[in-house]
């Protein structure tokens, strides 16, 4: 396409007058007010999407970390064939949300898929996650199958050869949301053991070292941003939930690109100790992130 | 009308397909329909208490059968299809179709024997009955040879949500296979010749049809100026028309003989056909035979109530022996779980006839057709397999699409408290379980465990799996999901009897969150004091 002068001038004035009436442009103009970016945000008291809306505005909006058409990777937890009432899964609209601000950056396509627990399909219908992210013209894939995985050699201790979905590997841009619950096996599952969702075979894991092998995969590829889900959160029986009882309202959200920091965070929603959570401190020791909470600036938000 | 035939054949065989393919997707209202279609299976489950809702369409089939003729093994039969697909193909290959005599003896024995098993209740009956042999090609043959044959396809296939392919290890189960494979093969030899022998001489819903069909309506007539270019003897896919008569015992209907005839004297016509009108439905018209109404009639007469005393004494003997040969006789002890619904294993193992609509129809493909697991008259009844999968905590698919009466329906909410099997942990030596070994965190069976009869307490560093039985419906993804390779620690045990389990969440109804009795403030509502502008109170956040 070859601009004539013209076009160039109608373009950029129009451009400018788009920017100058945008009612985010104080944030673009205000820059050099600003001391520090936030490393974390955390947001409490609204809806899913409410917290995620505010929350992002304030991390620099989704163009910091999409940028113009590059494909993008949503990672939710979708494990079980559980609606989303009993918070056994990511919340379908936060992902909605999240998908749609990915493609207002200008992503050009947009992926989500999880390796279930329970049966693909059923834990996609029933979650309403594969709806609400087809609504959002997201493209909702199956990860229950071999032929989507690469191997990748990792120098663990316990994890030296693990196979990956390829779109985790291939992805411009990995948004990990997780869902906060209790875990009877790793104590608590979120950003970091969310990952287990793009491994094939998770029953290594567990027969080598659950936590060990959870830290050393955080390793391979650090999304570029997690948003941890933490409206609902499930306090006991994890992950799966045998009643309404285990979960608990908590209207919070935690969104940051350290998984570490974001995890200690977490614990300690569930009032958890993060040290006694074997592969969170493990991450810090492996580089992934810091537990120490008061060297991050961390923006707290109450909508 | 051969045009039409051929035409609903087709409809009727995808519908049959999309029945055992389609996992979820269909309702109750167009299953029973459908089962209500195949005589057998509809007429076991109808007796054992738990189809008779569409009884109504079964009674209607029969009664159109009479009018009619056979049309159910012309129009709609998937096996009858099948027949005639595999004799177009042998046509392909250049076979001439030859003249393979029906043996109506043997079909009407097997109908007799079919009756008296399914009232009797030892459950081999689902051997010669048409639909369950049917549905074992399907899900034993078919389904594997397709995903085997598309699997080239797997890797772009598979990148879609669409049309996944499972790979033959979801389908494959041996003995089904080879089985199925034989029975198609023998088809194929058979229908090459003379496409509807098997209709008339092994199968027993042919022969009720036939029974039914004598005293019938409608008829294809000869009129008397044929001039005898035997064109229709030599499509007649049935070997039914003999010298320009047509033997109603053995006519399934299908109009070819009506397609070739040159001068269109065939016709279709109220009342009985003048010759061989009541031709018996037990001897057979010796080819070249002219017609001579009482002899046949008397013989048939004669050879009919000859029949019926040989095969009412066979079949009881049968009967009598087959019960305690099959170990129908009080079963106390089963080697592998029987699916939900089953009730109890006598229930269950007289009323399956292994027609697999429930195999091929479970979305998690727990369900896999036994071998030995179950005794003799496991073979082939579904089980079980936990190795290969677990029975979805969500799911009630198979309590409602089987056609016999086997499994009982029963709703979601029902159906997670009915256990199939129960758990059995085993931390002794024997055994590897992880934490208790190596000390170190793995938790997959309670992680899984749906209903709270497998957690994890405390011991030492590490948390280690305890169980409560009383909670445990047998589902088995604990048994599936633990990653220990062999010598599993926790493994589910079949039971004989399902009984209903107690609900955790109902029996411990008080039981509230931890947390939030700890009264973090965040979860107080704070509505009030958002005004205030809170905009970074650390107080409110618990990190």
């Amino acid at each position: 396409m070859s601009l004539t002068r013209r076009e160039f001038l109608k373009l950029g004035l129009s451009a400018g007058v788009a920017l100058l009436a945008n009612p985010f442009s104080n944030l673009l103009f205000a820059e050099e007010n600003k001391v520090k970016d936030p490393d974390m945000i955390g947001v409490r008291n609204g809806t899913a999407v409410e917290m995620f809306e505010s929350g992002i505005k304030e991390f620099g909006g989704m163009s910091r970390f999409v940028k113009k058409d590059q494909t993008v990777v949503v990672k939710p937890n979708i494990g079980w064939a559980k609606t989303p009432a009993e918070g056994a899964n990511t919340q379908p609209e936060l992902v909605a949300k999240i998908i749609e601000h990915a493609y207002k950056a200008g992503a050009k396509k947009v992926y989500v898929f999880d390796n279930t627990c329970n049966g693909w399909q059923e834990c996609y219908k029933t979650s309403g996650i594969e709806k609400a992210a087809r609504e959002a013209n997201a493209t909702v894939l199956a990860a229950n199958k071999v032929e989507t995985y690469k191997k990748r050699e990792i120098k663990g201790n316990k994890l030296k050869e693990v196979m990956v979905n390829q779109l985790y590997l291939e992805a411009d841009v990995v948004i990990n949301v997780p869902v906060l619950k209790h875990h009877g096996g790793a104590t608590m599952t979120s950003a970091l053991k969310n990952l287990m969702g793009v491994v094939w075979d998770r029953r290594f894991y567990h027969r080598n070292g659950l936590h060990e092998c959870i830290a050393e995969f955080a390793g391979l590829r650090k999304p570029d941003l997690t948003i941890i889900d933490a409206y609902q959160v499930m306090t006991q029986n994890g992950p799966r939930g045998l009643s309404k009882a285990d979960v608990a309202l908590r209207r919070m959200q935690i969104i940051g690109t350290d998984m570490v920091a974001l995890d200690t965070a977490a614990a300690k929603i569930l009032e958890f100790d993060p040290l006694k959570i074997n592969h969170i401190p493990m991450a810090e020791k492996l580089g992934i992130g810091t537990m120490n909470l008061d060297k991050l600036a961390i923006k707290r938000i109450t909508v | 009308m051969a045009k039409i035939r051929k035409i609903y054949q087709l409809i009727f065989l995808s519908f049959t397909f999309f029945i055992f393919t389609a996992d979820t997707a269909i309702t109750q209202a167009v299953i029973g329909f459908f089962h209500s279609l195949h005589i057998f299976p509809a007429l076991n489950s109808a007796f054992g208490g738990s189809g008779a809702r569409y009884m109504a369409f079964t009674l209607l089939l029969l009664i159109a059968t009479a009018i009619f003729g056979r049309f159910y093994c012309s129009f709609l039969c998937p096996l009858g299809f099948l027949q005639d697909i595999l004799s177009s193909a042998a046509r392909i290959f250049k076979i001439k179709p030859g003249r393979v005599r029906n043996i109506q003896w043997l079909r009407t024995f097997i109908l007799f024997l079919t009756i008296f098993a399914a009232i009797f209740g030892t459950g081999f009956w689902g051997w010669l009955d048409h639909f369950s042999i049917f549905g074992r090609l399907i899900n034993g043959f078919v389904i594997p040879a397709a995903n085997y044959a598309l699997s080239p396809l797997a890797p772009y296939l598979n990148k879609t949500n669409y049309l996944q392919i499972e790979g033959l290890d979801a389908h494959f189960s041996g003995f089904d296979f080879y089985y199925s494979l034989i029975f198609i093969t023998a088809l194929f030899i058979i229908s090459a010749f003379r496409p509807r022998w098997f209709c008339n001489t092994l199968c027993p819903s042919g022969a009720l049809f036939a029974l039914i069909y004598k005293a019938g309506f409608l008829k294809i007539q000869l009129s008397k100026n044929c001039p005898g270019c035997k064109r229709c003897e030599k499509i007649c896919p049935s070997a039914s028309i003999t010298d320009g008569e047509i033997d109603y015992a053995t006519c399934v209907t299908c109009f070819e003989c009506v397609r070739v005839c040159p001068s269109n004297i065939l016709k279709i016509s109220v009342g009985k056909n003048k010759i061989n009108a009541r031709g018996s439905a037990c001897t057979q018209t010796a080819p070249g035979a002219i017609s001579e109404d009482k002899q046949i009639i008397s013989a048939g007469r004669r050879s009919f109530i000859a029949n019926i005393a040989s095969v009412s004494a066979a079949v009881f003997a049968a009967n009598y022996l087959s019960k305690p040969a099959m170990g129908l006789i009080n079963i106390k002890k089963i080697g592998a779980s029987m699916p939900p619904g089953a009730v109890n294993a006598h229930n269950f193992f007289s009323k399956c006839s292994a027609c697999h609509l429930c195999i091929s129809n479970c979305p998690s493909r727990v369900l896999k057709p036994a071998l030995l697991e179950n005794g003799i008259a496991g073979i082939s009844k579904p089980r079980l397999d936990y190795d290969k999968s677990y029975c979805a905590y969500e799911c009630n698919v198979c309590t409602g699409v089987c056609p016999s009466g086997a499994l009982k329906y029963l709703p979601l909410k029902e159906k997670q408290i009915t256990a199939i099997g129960t758990v059995f942990l085993d931390t002794t030596a024997k055994t590897h379980c992880i934490p208790y070994k190596d000390k170190v965190d793995c938790g997959s069976c309670a992680e899984h465990c749906p209903t709270g009869a497998v957690y994890m307490v405390k011991n030492g560093d590490v948390f280690v799996p305890k169980i409560r039985r009383a909670f445990c419906n047998g589902c088995g993804i604990c048994e599936h999901v633990c990653p220990v390779l062999e010598n599993k620690p926790i493994k589910v045990m079949p039971l004989a009897k399902q009984p209903k389990i107690r609900r955790l969440a109902d029996s411990q109804p008080a039981q509230t969150p931890p947390v939030e009795s700890g009264g973090s403030s965040a979860n107080t509502n704070t509505n009030t004091n958002s005004n205030a502008q809170p905009a970074d109170s650390k107080n409110d956040f618990p990190f």
